[in-house]
């Protein structure tokens, strides 16, 4: 089981700048770690993850080892239309995860 | 063990100083953020987790604990605590297995498992604010002396007691690290190092490791001794689960 | 008399290869600290590949991260770039450099004008004490970027207790 933490302002006004963090539970393994037997722990990380406005794309990370276990984003959208911020992020082992919050958006 | 035994008899620091005070900037900065201290993952998952029924009996936490708001507040202060069905030192790790075999029905969370964390920092959590407060009295007496002798008795290769660090040498320099008084009141907590979260028992055992001793596993009876102690030493200052520490 | 350098000073590196790339000036206490690291040598093949040799300018990026951080698994950073993230003007991409890592990419951020404001923060790893790039990408191809000198201390309490 992942976890995520999103923060979306629930309310904002037309053309509005609002912050939106998120933070997800991940090892972001390297690679260059052992296991107590001496075995590489092969390279894990949330590889890609993508945030969609409304359906459009808004932001995209590309994340390698050099971003910390648990990664964590802040970055900005404008306010246009109510409707739902989603983000959805994939692992190098192929595990999906996903989270939204919805946006009202008034005049 | 008797009193006369000990190394010293029980002191607690002074001033009383919680470990974030010996924190740097960005440890305290992520501390303070309920958003994006990254200890806070878990306690969305141990909020979950108190809510999913699970084991036989298919209760959820909150099927008989109701809101952890209002049931949980203060109650990691008091603890370790003797449990009066079995007489034994319990902590807040163990009073969850227990709750999870007697009243669940079900096995035992794996200490330092992500779930038995999750749930401890959540149980936790909801004492923020409040002081440590455990009272010493005939039931933990024995747990009380345990913990304090090992705290004070000498160990490992490197022949150091938790006293010559915790008690004599609080605030100064380890290579870059301060010196903290090496108290619990922040457990679990996140720690930049494990990059993850971590139980006061991983904690522990990382500090006998430090002076080349034997480590005690996690939930042992030393460690829950020496639990009690801590807390003890600690009484007052104010919970701070979930913690980061550096 | 000429002071023999132990390394070909950063500017002229990066202004040889990557185009003219003028670092910030170290902070005073830091240009005391005698510098035993690589130069930012070490970073210029892979700008060369995401900028295809274009020049790339100071200015426009700021990068904000600790100038000692208390442990390298954890290390908090901001970059903002001056732009007005117009549908004709905007920062198209963001790479987050690191001159030591065994990995030099630490990540790749593609924005779009709907960010309003170009900006992130998140957390990195530093594999020891090392400069650290922010390397922007404008709508209009152009480079820009700012670097920052990191030094990464070590923890005294090492845990190896192996609980997991």
């Amino acid at each position: 089981m992942s976890v995520a933490r999103l923060l979306v302002p629930p309310r904002a006004k037309r053309g509005e700048l609002v912050e939106i963090r998120i933070a997800i539970q991940h090892p972001m393994e390297t690679g260059f770690r052992m296991d107590n037997m001496g075995k590489v722990i092969p390279k894990n990380t949330v590889s890609n993850l993508v945030c969609r406005y409304n359906g459009t794309e808004v932001f995209r990370a590309e994340m390698g080892s050099g971003i910390a276990a648990n990664p964590y984003l802040q970055f900005y959208i404008v306010a246009r239309e109510s409707g739902a911020v989603e983000f959805s992020w994939i692992d190098d082992r192929g595990e999906k995860g996903s989270a939204s919050a919805v946006i009202t958006v008034t005049a | 063990m008797t009193a006369s035994a000990l190394a010293a008899e029980p002191k607690r620091p002074e001033p009383l100083k919680s470990g974030i005070d010996f924190s740097g900037a960005e440890v305290r900065a992520l501390q303070q953020d309920d958003f994006s201290s990254p200890a806070m993952l878990w306690i969305t998952r141990g909020e979950k987790l108190w809510n999913e029924p699970a084991g036989k009996s298919e209760k959820s936490c909150a099927g008989c604990h109701q809101d952890a708001r209002a049931s949980m507040k203060g109650v990691s202060a008091k603890y370790p605590k003797v449990d009066p069905g079995t007489a034994r030192l319990t902590n807040i790790e163990g009073r969850i297995n227990q709750c999870r075999e007697r009243n669940q029905q079900t096995a035992p969370l794996r200490y330092e498992s992500d779930e038995l964390l999750a749930l401890t920092a959540y149980v936790g959590m909801q004492s923020r604010g409040v002081p440590v407060n455990v009272v010493i009295d005939p039931q933990n007496q024995r747990n009380f002396r345990r913990g304090a002798d090992i705290f004070y008795t000498r160990m490992g290769q490197m022949n150091l007691a938790c006293t010559h660090c915790h008690d004599r040498n609080f605030g100064r320099k380890l290579l870059n690290d301060t010196i903290s008084q090496g108290h619990g009141n922040p457990y679990p907590v996140y720690r930049l190092e494990w990059q993850t979260m971590g139980s006061l028992h991983r904690r522990l055992r990382a500090c006998f490791f430090g002076v080349r001793a034997e480590l005690p596993p996690a939930g042992s009876q030393d460690l829950l001794d020496l639990e009690l102690f801590l807390a003890w030493r600690s009484q007052g200052l104010i919970v701070e689960t979930p913690g980061v520490r550096k | 008399m000429k002071i023999r350098q132990p390394y070909p000073a950063r500017r002229s590196v990066l202004k040889s290869i990557a185009g003219g790339l003028l670092l910030p000036a170290a902070s005073p206490v830091l240009a005391q600290i005698p510098t035993v690291r690589p130069p930012l040598e070490q970073l210029v093949p892979v700008m060369k590949q995401i900028t295809n040799g274009a020049p790339v300018r100071e200015s426009r990026v700021k990068l904000d991260i600790p100038h000692l951080a208390e442990n390298g698994h954890l290390v908090p950073l901001t970059v903002t770039v001056e732009s007005p993230m117009t549908a004709a003007d905007y920062v198209s991409t963001l790479y987050l450099l690191s001159e030591k890592n065994p990995r030099p990419i630490i990540a790749k951020i593609s924005l779009s004008p709907e960010a309003g404001r170009a900006a992130l923060t998140t957390r990195i790893r530093l594999a020891g004490a090392q400069h650290v790039v922010a390397l922007a990408q404008m709508s209009d191809g152009s480079f820009w970027a700012a670097s920052a000198d990191v030094i990464v201390t070590e923890t005294a309490c090492l845990d190896a207790s192996d609980i997991t």
